[in-house]
């Protein structure tokens, strides 16, 4: 029998941009999904619903996400836990695996040396056929971790940080048997001019509450053209 | 009764930081199958790196920590060794995954493995500097190889070297080569057909596939096999050649993606050890250009059992595997030799139809079982 795969999604007014497209990609290896609506005032929790794979879907009236991230984090994670979940899939609603994502999934999660699986992240700027490579969005410098392996008897533990705390709890962010996976993924949030002006107003002002200052990652979301290096996004073809 | 315990000690599973970050290399490959056998039989495993404290999980459920030494006099590690030593307190039986690190002490009932000669990199010569240094190395290398009950080599050449120059040894080693799970690594229904068609049934049809199954590291031949696949695509329109492995430096991956992104029919990406039985299914061909450090190659195996041609040098221990123009190719290690037999198995499937099924024949000697039952006795003699 195929793993199980339960995906979990923070969501907040994504109804025109790329939810479906990425639910609609996720359908064919994912079984489940469990999201929280972070106070959406479109049609997001609509689109949602739509999809037979959405076993949990819980609104919330007042949006968590900007003042106490960590605190929408852990819900989201009680919900899905709830569900009792084989494996977990942390993603953006902005996030896109390569097609052959589906044809990987079995033989990546159907194994019992890791439990936990790590990605690389293609930030895709102006065009989705070309990622940003510079500085700290260069994508050969660091993975993601997406999957992880639910296990019960494990303790899980949530930083008590308002901003930046992580898609997962303490316990599975490192020192897990894990692994990478060379399916990419593209992350479509940083696409649009106008998307990206919203997230750093987002990003800067709650850098400034928490903070007092801009980090050097906010600003450099608007950097000048000639600060920034592309690179095209091969697409990947199959081997077979 | 409580569960014996058997600690394991290796040069570097992880890096020192113990990131998560992690190349599938044979040796750690190897040290998950073994891990995985020791629990079957009954065992409890834990393992031991150099590293700065930490502790984290080697497989689900198996830690490994990490000893913060780091001096690597005349190429051992003797500080790691009494590292271990003064940790593993509560180990039964211990196994020091490289020969070499049972220097200068070795727990009672232990067994060391090499994994190949590794000191026939070019650069060796240079890290040990100067004669002094080299005999006092090979004198470490003797009491390492003498301090454990048994000696598990992986290959022939490693106990041939050992027998020419420590003669005294010989009794120390035992063969015990690499595997391959015949279960997973097998060729799939199109080949296993044209294998038990009558002669003169060609393998699929175009394009023909060449996969380089290796780390992108210069010992392993990447640049002759990135050569190689510039000469071929050029030359044979209908050859696409794969680079399956990922490096130790993420540049590098960065470098020979933006490259093979740049030429048609050459293509680069990399899979957890669960998912290469496809890639080898797929390939018609199979390159092992290893230019030094090998035993007897996991990839060289899995090729040979999923029907592949395979075209190996004479490095380290592939010459336990193949017979040149038998079982696949065996070659010189350089760039020419590695093209001109790949021309002549492009221009020949039914070589190649030949070489496979042999290779795929020879593959049954070293499935998995053998290697268990392998161990099984070798365990059975020092652990008790």
């Amino acid at each position: 029998m195929r793993p199980s795969v339960t995906a979990m999604l923070l969501v907040y007014n994504e109804a025109d941009r790329y939810l479906t497209r990425v639910l609609d990609s996720l359908t064919s290896w994912v079984s489940h999904f469990v999201i929280l609506d972070d106070g959406s005032t479109d049609q997001t929790p609509y689109l949602c619903e739509q999809y037979p794979q959405t076993i949990a879907l819980v609104h919330n009236e007042r949006r968590l996400f900007p003042t106490d991230e960590s605190k929408a984090r852990a819900q989201l994670w009680e919900m899905t836990v709830a569900t009792d979940p084989e494996w977990i899939l942390a993603i953006d609603a902005d996030e896109l695996f390569e097609p052959c994502m589906a044809e990987q999934a079995p033989a990546l999660l159907d194994q019992s040396l890791f439990d936990a699986i790590d990605f690389r992240l293609f930030d895709c700027w102006d065009d989705e056929g070309q990622y940003r490579c510079d500085g700290v969005w260069d994508p050969w410098n660091r993975t993601v971790r997406m999957l992880v392996r639910y296990r019960a008897d494990r303790p899980y533990t949530w930083p008590s940080v308002p901003a930046h705390g992580g898609a997962w709890p303490l316990e599975v962010r490192q020192g897990l048997a894990a692994c990478t996976s060379d399916v990419r993924i593209q992350h479509l949030g940083w696409v649009r001019p106008e998307d990206r002006l919203r997230k750093y107003r987002f990003k800067a002002q709650r850098d400034l509450a928490f903070t007092g200052a801009i980090s050097e990652a906010t600003q450099s979301i608007l950097a000048l053209p000639e600060q920034i290096s592309l690179r095209p996004f091969h697409p990947r073809q199959s081997l077979w | 009764m409580a569960q014996k315990k058997v600690g394991i000690l290796t040069s570097g599973h992880f890096d020192a930081a113990g990131s998560d970050r992690l190349v599938f290399g044979g040796a750690e490959r190897y040290g998950f199958q073994l891990t995985t056998f020791l629990r079957e039989e009954g065992f409890d495993v834990e393992w031991w790196q150099p590293g700065d404290g930490w502790t984290r999980e080697y497989l689900p459920g198996v830690p490994i920590h990490g000893l913060p030494v780091n001096q690597v006099p005349y190429q051992t590690l003797p500080a790691l060794n009494q590292a271990f030593e003064e940790n593993a307190m509560n180990v039964d039986y211990a196994i020091y995954f490289v020969s070499f690190l049972a220097y200068p002490q070795a727990l009672e009932k232990s067994i060391s493995i090499s994994h190949g000669i590794y000191w026939d990199l070019p650069q060796y010569d240079d890290l040990l500097g100067n004669r002094e240094a080299r005999e006092e190395w090979r004198r470490r290398m003797y009491i390492a190889f003498s301090n454990v009950r048994k000696v598990v080599s992986v290959d022939t050449n490693t106990i041939h070297w050992a027998n020419a120059t420590f003669p005294g040894l010989r009794y120390k080693f035992t063969y015990l080569p690499n595997f391959a799970d015949l279960a997973l690594f097998h060729p799939d229904d199109t080949r296993r057909a044209s294998f038990a068609s009558e002669a003169g049934a060609l393998p699929k049809e175009d394009p023909v596939r060449i996969l380089f199954p290796r780390r992108l590291t210069s010992v392993r031949g990447v640049n002759e096999a990135a050569w190689t696949a510039v000469q071929l695509t050029r030359r044979y329109p209908n050859v696409e050649v794969d680079f399956v492995g990922r490096a130790h430096d993420d540049r590098i991956e960065a470098a020979l993606d933006s490259w093979a992104g740049g030429h048609e029919r050459i293509h680069y990406t990399w899979f957890p050890p669960q998912q290469m039985p496809g890639a080898y299914q797929h390939a018609d061909i199979v390159v092992i250009p290893t230019k030094a450090a090998e035993g007897t190659s996991l990839s060289c195996i899995e090729a040979m059992a999923s029907g592949c041609a395979v075209v190996a040098t004479w490095v380290g221990g592939l010459s336990d595997l193949i017979i040149d123009g038998f079982n696949g190719r065996q070659i010189a290690p350089s760039r020419e030799a590695l093209f001109t037999a790949l021309c002549e198995l492009v221009e020949d499937p039914m070589q190649r139809r030949l070489l496979g099924q042999r290779a795929e024949q020879t593959a049954q000697a070293f499935s998995l079982e053998r290697w268990k039952d392998r161990w099984r006795r070798v365990i059975r003699e020092v652990f008790t």
